[in-house]
């Protein structure tokens, strides 16, 4: 037996890692922008990337239908999972149906350079398993109020991006901005944190660009992502993920691009 | 150790996608199913397609089995084809059968994908087996039942093992699921599940019966059963329209 060949298409550790897209999954609570972003990015990236999109909504199929209606990419390439009321099991405890997703949509439609995996909203606790994501984005907006950062969890801690959305609406819902920013990066140990406005005509420029950094390393295999971890209670000066060290075969543990 | 790989194979956390299937409750429940008939619920399905899924595990395991015991006799690595050859076409026998026993799409899709997850997991609980191997391989459906089935006999356990596995995973998914679709006291639907296990066990040892006298392969499919609920059928095509649904069927 080759170890290429192991149950056919289905792989315990997927597909090498040259020979498909990089997966990114995007997290966060419900109505941050997760789906604008995407939608975002792929109008921003979809000429320059091949680019699918997998939804994990939780009632309906409201977010990959709203992302076919904005034209960012062919219908056929967005398709929805149902998640049976476990939109964070979908996405850490028990991958499958997304993994499933991801490799059929590459079947189908690749080479792709990147598929987006979208979480159903879900709370703070959310994060993804390094068997689905490559690099994962925490999406928080300043409408959901400018503590949430200081509350913390894996995604607002160690997702290899955090995206602060809606930055134009702080002045109207007395969301301060700058605190916001300041606390992620006390949660966040030196790991990028965007303000994010994706009104403005260009908003979504360094989200991409950071994106496109991603999908760089990931193809020249130096893509090293930060695995969130369990839910574990915490404080900002906790640095509990020295507790999981990840071993790399070249002794480098952590490799993050940091935001211009 | 096939008793833990045993429960391991029936524990909803074991990661092989189970949690985001309801096995047609949750269209049950908007055609106006109540909380007080989940159990009437968990009889029919047992009785019937739940019945059918164990045979046809059972009916996989012994295949499995069989290519397996082989292979333990055989000296060399390369001259255990045969017997891989002969489960493999096996197998892929009882996926057709098993395709004539399921009319709808929306659950040919379900198994499949379901089948498919057992899969990846089953490349970790039996590493370089031939026969998944070559199934996965071979096999355009990968249907669960037939996978479990394979997947049961390539990790030791016995037809009978696997078709009450099957039964009760079937019966325990369903009470999982009934307390989030249904204001139900998830205490009161494993009650209800506990309350099944003569029926389960008694299904079992029909199920693991019809898929020895279905043997050898393709000679007695036949004796497989082939009970359905049409309703579950009608309802499962409703529900792959439906826009506001939580499980995948």
């Amino acid at each position: 037996m080759s170890a290429e060949t192991t149950y056919g298409t289905i792989r315990a550790d997927g597909p090498p890692r040259a020979r498909r897209a990089l997966r990114v999954g995007i997290g966060g609570p419900v109505g941050t922008g997760k789906s604008s972003l995407i939608a975002a990015l792929c109008r921003c990236l979809g000429s320059e990337l091949q680019l699918g999109v997998v939804t994990n909504d939780i009632y309906t199929t409201e977010d990959a239908i709203f992302l076919r209606s904005q034209g960012v990419l062919p219908a056929e390439r967005i398709v929805a999972v149902q998640t049976g009321c476990c939109p964070h099991t979908a996405i850490r405890d028990d991958v499958s149906a997304n993994l499933e997703a991801v490799e059929e949509l590459e079947r189908a439609h690749g080479p792709l350079a990147v598929v987006f995996v979208e979480s159903g909203g879900d709370n703070l606790t959310a994060a993804f398993s390094p068997a689905l994501a490559d690099t994962q984005i925490f999406v928080l907006d300043t409408a959901g109020g400018d503590d949430v950062p200081r509350k913390g969890g894996p995604g607002v801690a160690r997702s290899d991006l955090l995206v602060i959305n809606k930055v134009d609406l702080a002045p109207r819902v007395g969301s301060d901005v700058a605190r916001m920013l300041r606390d992620s990066a006390e949660r966040r140990d030196g790991r990028p944190t965007l303000p994010v406005s994706l009104r403005e005509p260009d908003g979504v420029r360094e989200v991409a660009a950071w994106v496109l950094d991603q999908e760089e390393r990931w193809r020249a295999g130096t893509l090293v992502s930060e695995d969130p971890g369990p839910p574990a209670p915490h404080g900002p000066h906790d640095h509990d993920h020295d507790l999981h060290p990840h071993a790399h075969d070249d002794g480098h543990a952590h490799a993050h691009v940091h935001a211009h | 150790m096939s008793a833990v790989l045993s429960l391991l194979l029936a524990d909803s956390r074991t990661p092989t996608g189970g949690y985001a299937h309801s096995a047609g409750l949750e269209p049950a429940v908007a055609a106006g199913l109540r909380g007080a008939e989940v159990p009437a619920f968990l009889s029919a399905r047992l009785e019937t397609v739940a019945f059918v899924d164990a045979s046809f595990a059972a009916a996989a395991c012994a295949d499995a089995r069989s290519s397996a015991v082989d292979r333990q006799q055989q000296s060399t690595a390369h001259a255990d084809g045969a017997a891989v050859d002969a489960a493999l076409a096996a197998l892929l026998a009882l996926d057709d059968e098993l395709a004539a026993r399921t009319p709808g799409a929306p659950q040919r899709a379900a198994v499949r994908s379901l089948g498919r997850a057992l899969l990846r997991v089953a490349a970790r609980l039996a590493p370089g087996d031939a026969l998944l191997e070559r199934y996965a391989e071979a096999s355009a459906w990968t249907p669960r039942p037939v996978v479990f089935g394979a997947v049961a006999g390539a990790t030791g356990l016995t037809p009978l093992e696997a078709a009450r596995l099957s039964l009760y995973e079937d019966a325990a998914g369903i009470a999982a699921a009934a307390v989030k679709l249904l204001p139900l006291d998830a205490v009161q639907t494993t009650a209800w599940v506990a309350g099944l296990a003569p029926r389960i066990e008694a299904l079992a040892v029909e199920a693991a019966r019809s898929a020895a006298a279905a043997r050898p392969p393709g000679a007695g499919f036949g004796a497989l059963p082939a009970t359905s609920t049409p309703l579950l059928d009608l309802r499962a095509l409703a529900h792959e329209r439906s826009d506001g649904r939580l499980f995948v069927s």
